[in-house]
C-alpha cells in the first residue's frame, strides 16, 4: 500500500519536474553499464533456465539458452557504443509514466482488498502475497525504466523484466492452468525478447548506435535502408508484447491470474509496453513496406477481436478480447504511423488504460458477488450490487459511447483514415465500420444484462456485502479519471500531444475545437441528463405495473403459475450469435491470417 | 373530437369459444371493413391499447389472464364484449369449468350481440367504445381536477 | 450560408415532428391504398401521439421513464447538431447513443418480448452502422466535408459517383425506420412474433416519446439522403420522392426475414454495394485531387 502510494507520488512528481522544459535527455555516468546490462541480461537468462529446468519445459530451456547466447555474442557489437543519451523524458514517456504510475497504483491498492478475498475464496492457492505485491511493484518499477530508456539495451533489460514479471504473476495460482498459461506467455515473450536483441544488433553492426532517437533520425535520412531491419525486428517485439495475432493467445491465457494481474497487464503495463515502443517507432515506420504489414495486422486483430468478443459469455474473456481489438487499433494507426493517427493512437492509450483498468477491478468485485465470471449471472446486477453497476457502466461508456473517449479516438482515426488519400484508407476505413459496429453490439448488450431489473421491490445492494473498501476506494478514483479524462482530453491534446507531434512530425494536429467542445460538451450532458431524469422521477413514487408476460400473472422475478399451476421462471439470455461470430473459429482465422502476415514481414527483412 | 375517439388501439384476447367471434374481429381487418379508417390499430399489447376486445367464454383458467390484460392497460380503458358467448356464456355456458360471460371477471362496456357477431357491429361496438371512453375521459379529467382543488386547499389550510 | 445553421436547427426542434409525423401519415395512407384500403386520415399519426400523451400509465421500473425520455432527448439533439452543421460523422455516433438508450429501457423491463426486441435492436444497429459509415465517408470524399450544408451546396450529383452506396443507404434504412423486411426488433402492425418488441412495456406517453424521436430521426436520415441528390431541385425532388416510395414498397412487398439473416444480409449489401463503390471511387478520385 505505502509503495504504492510512494511510486504513484513519484511518478507525479517526475511529471511536474519534467512538464515545463520537454524532451530532456538523461545521460548515465557508470563506466562499466555494458557489463551491468550483460549481466542483469545473462540473470534474467539464468532465471528463465532455471524455471524451465525445474518444470521440464524444453522449449522455455531453449529459448532461455538462446537469450543468453544472443546477449554473450551481441556484445561483440553493442557493447562499448557510445551512447549520448540513456534517458529521454517526452511527452509520450510522461503519459505513459502518469498512466502506469496512477493507474498501476490504484490497481496495487485494490489488491490490498481482493487478494484478501480471493485467498479466502481459493484455500487450495498458496498464499504468497509478499511475492505478489513485490513482483507487482517491480513490474510497475520495470515499466517506468522501460519508457523512458532511450539506450535501446537498456530498454531491452527493461523488457525483459516485465515479462519475467508477467510470468510470476500470471503463474500464480501454482495450477496446472496457471502454470500453462505462465509458459505461454513467457515462450511468446521470449521470442518477442530475442527478435528484439537481434534487432539492436544489427543496429548497432550496422550504424553503430544503439539509441531510439538515433535509429529515428537515420530512419528519416537517406540510410533508411540500413535501419529497416532492426525497425521491422523490433516492431515484431512490439507486435508480441501487445499480443497482436497471431501472438495474442498468451493474452488471452493471462486471464487465469487473479484480477489485479489482470488489469495490470490490460491496461497500464505489459501490452501498453508493445503499443508504446510502435507508436514511438511510428515515424520509422509510417510508409514502409514494415508499416504497412504492422498496420494490418493490427487491423485484422482490431477486427478479430471484436467479432470473437459477441460471442464469449465470460465477462474477463470479454475484457480480454476487447483489449486485444482497441490494441489492434493502436497498432494500426502506429503502422500507418502519420502525424493524425499518432495522436488518435496516443489518446486510445491513455482512455483505454483507465477504463479498461476500471473495468477489469469492477468485474472482479462482481465476480465476488455473484460466484461466475458469466456475464448472464450479472443479470440484474443494479439491483443487487449497485455501486459495482455504476463503476461497470461508466467502464462500458467510455469504451463504446459517443462522445466518451474511446469513440471520440475511433472518430478522429476515420477522419485520419480519410485524409491519407492512400489506397489502404477505404480498407481501413470499412474494417473499422464494421469493428466499431461489432463493438456496439457486445458492450452494449452486456449493460442491457447488468440493468436488467425482474424484481423493482427487491432489497438492494444484498450481495455487496462483502465488497472492501480498498476495491470500492480505488474504483471511485479510477471512474471519476475515467470521467476527468474525457472532459479535459482537448487539454492534454494541447499540452502534451500537440508540442509532441510539432516536435516529432513538424506538424501538430488536434481535431478541430469546435467539435471538442461538443464531445466535452455531450459527455457532460449524456452524464447528466440520464442522471437529472431518474431524480425527478424518483420522486414520484407511483405504484409500478408488472412487465408484460402474454397476460399471465407474474410475481417477483417473472415467477408465473404454468398451466399445471407449477411454478416458472422467465429466464432471458441476450445473444451471442455463435453462429456468426463463433469465438473459436475467428480466433482460429485470425492467428492463421496474423502468422501470414508476420511471415511476410519476416522475409522482407531477410530480403 | 377528443383524441381518443380518433385513435382507439385494440387489443384482442379470444377466451373459450369456437373461434368464429374471433375469425369475425380480424375480418374488420381486411380492405372489405378496413378497421383502420377510424384510426384503430390492433396492437396485441395491453400496455398500448385502449379498447379490449373479448370473445368467447370466460373460464377458470383464462379468468385471470382476462384480469390480468384488463390491469395492464393504462386508463381510462373501454371493453368490448363481443358474441352471445362473450355476453352469457353462449352456447358453452353449461359447461363444468365456464364461469360465464366476460362481465363474470371484468367490467364490461358495450356488448356485440351475435353468434358469430358480424364484422360491421363489432366495428360499431368499437366506436361505441370510442365514445364512451371519451365520457370516461372527461370524468376523469374532472376528477383530476378536483383532487389537485382539494390538495391545494389542504396546503392552505396549513 | 453562414449564420442561419442556428435558425434551421431551431426550426427543427419545432417543426421536425411536424414533418416526421407527416412522413408517417402519408405512408400510413399510402400503404393502406396499396393494400386496396381507404385507410386512416392523413393526420392520423398527430391522433395517436396526442392520444397517447393523455394517458395514464405505470411504468415497469424506475429507470425505465427516464431512458426513454434519454432516448428523446438525444435523438433531438443528433437532429439540431446535424442541422447546426456539425460533423455528420460524429452526428451518426451520438445517434448510436440514442437508440442505445432506447435498448437499455427495454432491457431494464426484464420482461421476454422487451429483451427479445431489445437483442435484436442492437442487432439491427451492428448490421447498418457500417453501411451508414461507409456513406458518410464517401459523402466526404466527393464534396470533401462533412458539414451538411457545404456537401448540400457543393451541387454535385452525387448519386452517379455513389450509386452503389445510394442503395445501400436505402437498404439499411428499412431497418432505422423499422421497415419490413427488417421490422424484427418492433413492429407498427400487430401479430407478430414478438408482440410489439422492444416497446412491449411501453405505453402512453412512453410510447409517445418513442414514437416523436423516431419521426425526429426520420427527418434527418431523409435529410441525408437528400445529399445524394442536392444538384438541382428537381433531382432533389425526384430523388427523395423515389427513396420514400421505394421504402414503402418494400415494406409491402417484403416478407419479414430471420433475425439470424439481418446481420448477413446487410454485412453483405454494405461490402459489395458500399466499399464495393468506395474503393473504385478512391481509385479514380486519386487522380483528381
Ligand atoms: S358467440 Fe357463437 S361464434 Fe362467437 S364464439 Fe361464441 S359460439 Fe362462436
Amino acid at each position: 500500500m505505502v509503495g504504492s502510494a510512494a511510486q504513484a507520488a513519484l511518478a507525479v512528481s517526475l511529471a511536474i519536474a519534467a512538464a515545463p522544459s520537454l524532451p530532456q535527455g538523461f545521460v548515465v555516468d557508470l563506466p562499466e553499464l555494458d557489463s551491468w546490462l550483460l549481466g542483469g541480461e545473462l540473470a534474467m537468462a539464468a532465471f528463465v533456465v532455471v524455471v524451465a529446468a525445474l518444470k521440464r519445459r524444453g522449449l522455455t530451456l531453449l529459448l532461455g539458452i538462446a537469450q543468453a547466447a544472443l546477449a554473450l555474442i551481441g556484445e561483440r557489437w553493442t557493447g562499448g557504443v557510445k551512447v549520448e543519451t540513456h534517458f529521454v523524458v517526452d511527452q509520450v514517456s510522461l503519459l505513459l509514466v502518469l498512466i502506469v504510475g496512477i493507474v498501476g497504483g490504484l490497481i496495487i491498492v485494490y489488491a490490498g482488498g481482493y487478494m484478501w478475498t480471493y485467498h479466502e475464496e481459493h484455500p487450495g492457492v498458496r498464499d504468497r502475497r509478499r511475492l505478489f505485491s513485490f513482483t507487482m511493484l517491480s513490474f510497475i518499477g520495470a515499466m517506468y525504466g522501460l519508457v523512458l530508456s532511450n539506450d535501446l539495451r537498456l530498454m531491452l533489460l527493461f523488457w525483459e523484466m516485465t515479462t519475467l514479471a508477467s510470468f510470476v504473476l500470471i503463474g500464480y495460482a501454482g495450477d496446472e492452468g496457471a502454470d500453462k498459461s505462465a509458459f505461454l506467455a513467457l515462450n511468446l515473450n521470449l521470442v518477442g525478447g530475442i527478435s528484439f536483441s537481434i534487432g539492436i544488433m544489427f543496429l548497432a553492426a550496422r550504424t553503430g548506435r544503439v539509441e531510439l532517437d538515433a535509429l529515428l533520425a537515420m530512419a528519416k535520412a537517406p540510410e533508411a535502408a540500413l535501419v529497416a531491419a532492426p525497425v521491422a525486428l523490433i516492431a515484431l517485439a512490439a507486435l508480441v508484447k501487445s499480443a497482436q495475432l497471431p501472438f495474442t493467445p498468451w493474452l488471452l491465457g493471462a486471464m487465469v491470474a487473479p484480477t489485479p494481474v489482470s488489469a495490470l497487464l490490460h491496461s497500464s503495463t505489459m501490452v501498453k509496453a508493445g503499443v508504446f515502443l510502435l507508436i514511438k517507432l511510428a515515424p520509422a515506420l509510417s510508409g514502409t513496406t514494415t508499416g504497412y504489414l504492422v498496420a494490418f495486422v493490427g487491423i485484422l486483430t482490431f477486427l478479430v477481436g471484436a467479432f470473437a468478443a459477441v460471442s464469449s459469455r465470460n465477462a474477463k474473456r470479454v475484457l480480454a478480447l476487447s483489449t486485444v481489438s482497441n490494441l489492434g487499433l493502436i497498432v494500426a494507426c502506429a503502422g500507418i504511423g502519420t502525424y493524425q493517427l499518432v495522436w488518435v493512437g496516443l489518446f486510445l492509450i491513455l482512455f483505454h488504460a483507465v477504463a479498461k483498468a476500471l473495468l477489469f477491478i469492477s468485474v472482479g468485485t462482481a465476480s465476488v458477488g455473484t460466484g461466475s465470471l458469466d456475464i448472464e449471472s450479472m443479470g440484474g446486477l443494479i439491483v443487487s450490487m449497485p455501486r459495482v453497476t455504476l463503476f461497470l457502466i461508466v467502464g462500458i461508456s467510455c469504451m463504446f459511447v459517443a462522445p466518451f473517449g474511446m469513440l471520440v479516438s475511433k472518430w478522429a482515426a476515420m477522419e485520419a483514415f480519410m485524409n491519407l488519400n492512400s489506397i489502404v484508407s477505404p480498407f481501413m476505413i470499412a474494417a473499422l465500420a464494421f469493428g466499431s459496429a461489432t463493438t456496439v453490439l457486445f458492450w452494449a448488450k452486456w449493460m442491457g444484462t447488468l440493468i436488467r431489473i425482474p424484481d423493482p421491490s427487491a432489497p438492494r445492494g444484498l450481495l455487496e456485502d462483502r465488497v472492501t473498501r480498498y476495491e470500492l476506494n480505488s474504483e471511485v478514483a479510477l471512474m471519476v479519471l475515467a470521467i476527468a479524462t474525457c472532459v479535459f482530453y482537448p487539454l492534454v491534446s494541447k499540452f502534451a500531444f500537440e508540442p509532441y507531434l510539432v516536435a516529432t512530425f513538424g506538424k501538430a494536429f488536434g481535431l478541430d475545437r469546435g467539435n471538442m467542445m461538443i464531445t466535452v460538451l455531450m459527455v457532460v450532458m449524456t452524464v447528466a441528463v440520464p442522471t437529472l431524469l431518474l431524480v425527478i422521477s424518483g420522486n414520484s413514487k407511483g405504484s409500478l405495473s408488472s412487465a408484460y408476460m402474454s397476460g399471465r400473472v407474474s410475481g417477483p422475478g417473472l415467477a408465473f403459475k404454468g398451466s399445471k399451476g407449477a411454478e416458472l421462471r422467465v429466464a432471458t439470455r441476450a445473444y451471442y450469435l455463435e453462429g456468426i461470430f463463433g469465438e473459436k473459429r475467428i480466433l482460429k482465422a485470425g492467428i492463421a491470417l496474423g502468422l501470414l502476415l508476420v511471415l511476410i514481414t519476416a522475409g522482407t527483412v531477410l530480403i | 373530437m377528443s383524441s381518443i375517439e380518433r385513435s382507439p388501439w385494440l387489443i384482442h384476447y379470444d377466451a373459450s369459444s369456437c373461434n368464429g367471434c374471433d375469425i369475425e374481429v380480424l375480418a374488420c381487418l381486411t380492405p372489405v371493413y378496413d378497421a383502420e379508417r377510424f384510426g384503430c390499430i390492433v396492437t396485441g399489447d395491453p400496455k398500448q391499447a385502449d379498447i379490449f376486445l373479448v370473445t368467447g367464454s370466460v373460464n377458470h383458467l383464462n379468468a385471470p389472464i382476462v384480469k390480468n390484460i384488463y390491469d395492464q392497460m393504462p386508463e381510462p380503458k373501454a371493453v368490448v364484449a363481443i358474441g352471445a358467448c362473450a355476453y352469457s356464456g353462449g352456447v358453452f355456458a353449461e359447461c363444468y369449468n365456464v364461469s360465464g360471460g366476460v362481465a363474470s371477471t371484468i367490467p364490461v362496456d358495450v356488448y356485440v350481440p351475435g353468434c358469430a357477431a358480424k364484422p360491421e357491429s363489432i366495428l360499431d361496438g368499437v366506436v361505441r367504445a370510442a365514445q364512451i371512453l371519451k365520457e370516461k375521459e372527461k370524468a376523469m379529467r374532472a376528477t383530476r381536477k378536483a383532487e389537485r382543488k382539494g390538495r391545494k386547499a389542504e396546503g392552505a389550510q396549513r | 450560408m453562414k449564420g442561419i445553421e442556428i435558425y434551421i436547427a431551431i426550426a427543427y426542434v419545432v417543426l421536425g415532428p411536424l414533418l416526421g409525423g407527416l412522413l408517417d401519415g402519408f405512408d400510413r395512407v399510402i400503404t393502406a391504398r396499396l393494400q386496396g384500403r381507404v385507410g386512416p386520415p392523413l393526420l392520423q399519426p398527430f391522433y395517436d401521439l396526442r392520444k397517447l400523451f393523455t394517458r395514464r400509465i405505470r411504468p415497469v421500473n424506475r429507470l425505465q421513464l427516464p431512458l426513454i425520455a434519454s432516448h428523446l432527448v438525444f435523438a433531438v439533439l443528433t437532429g439540431v447538431l446535424f442541422f447546426y452543421g456539425s460533423d455528420i460523422l460524429l452526428i451518426i455516433f451520438v445517434l448510436t447513443l440514442a437508440s442505445i438508450f432506447l435498448v437499455l429501457a427495454a432491457y431494464s423491463t426484464g420482461s421476454p418480448f422487451s429483451t427479445i426486441g431489445a437483442d435484436r435492436e442492437l442487432l439491427l444497429m451492428t448490421a447498418y452502422e457500417p453501411m451508414i459509415i461507409i456513406a458518410l465517408v464517401a459523402l466526404f470524399g466527393v464534396a470533401k466535408s462533412f458539414n451538411f450544408y457545404e456537401i448540400l451546396s457543393s451541387a454535385m450529383p452525387i448519386y452517379l459517383y455513389l450509386p452503389g452506396i445510394y442503395l445501400g443507404l436505402v437498404f439499411v434504412l428499412q431497418m432505422k425506420l423499422r421497415k419490413s423486411p427488417f421490422d424484427i426488433s418492433a413492429s407498427h402492425h400487430a401479430h407478430q412474433e414478438l408482440v410489439m418488441g422492444l416497446t412491449a412495456d411501453m405505453g402512453g406517453p412512453a410510447l409517445g416519446m418513442v414514437e416523436l424521436a423516431h419521426w425526429y430521426e426520420s427527418v434527418y436520415l431523409f435529410a441525408l439522403v437528400l445529399l445524394f441528390f442536392s444538384s438541382s431541385w428537381v433531382s432533389a425532388i425526384v430523388g427523395l420522392s423515389v427513396t420514400y416510395s421505394l421504402i414503402i414498397f418494400l415494406d409491402n412487398v417484403t416478407a419479414r426475414v430471420k433475425w439470424q439473416r439481418a446481420l448477413s444480409i446487410a454485412w453483405l449489401v454494405t461490402l459489395v454495394a458500399g466499399a464495393g463503390n468506395l474503393i473504385p471511387f478512391y481509385l479514380i478520385s486519386r487522380g483528381t485531387p
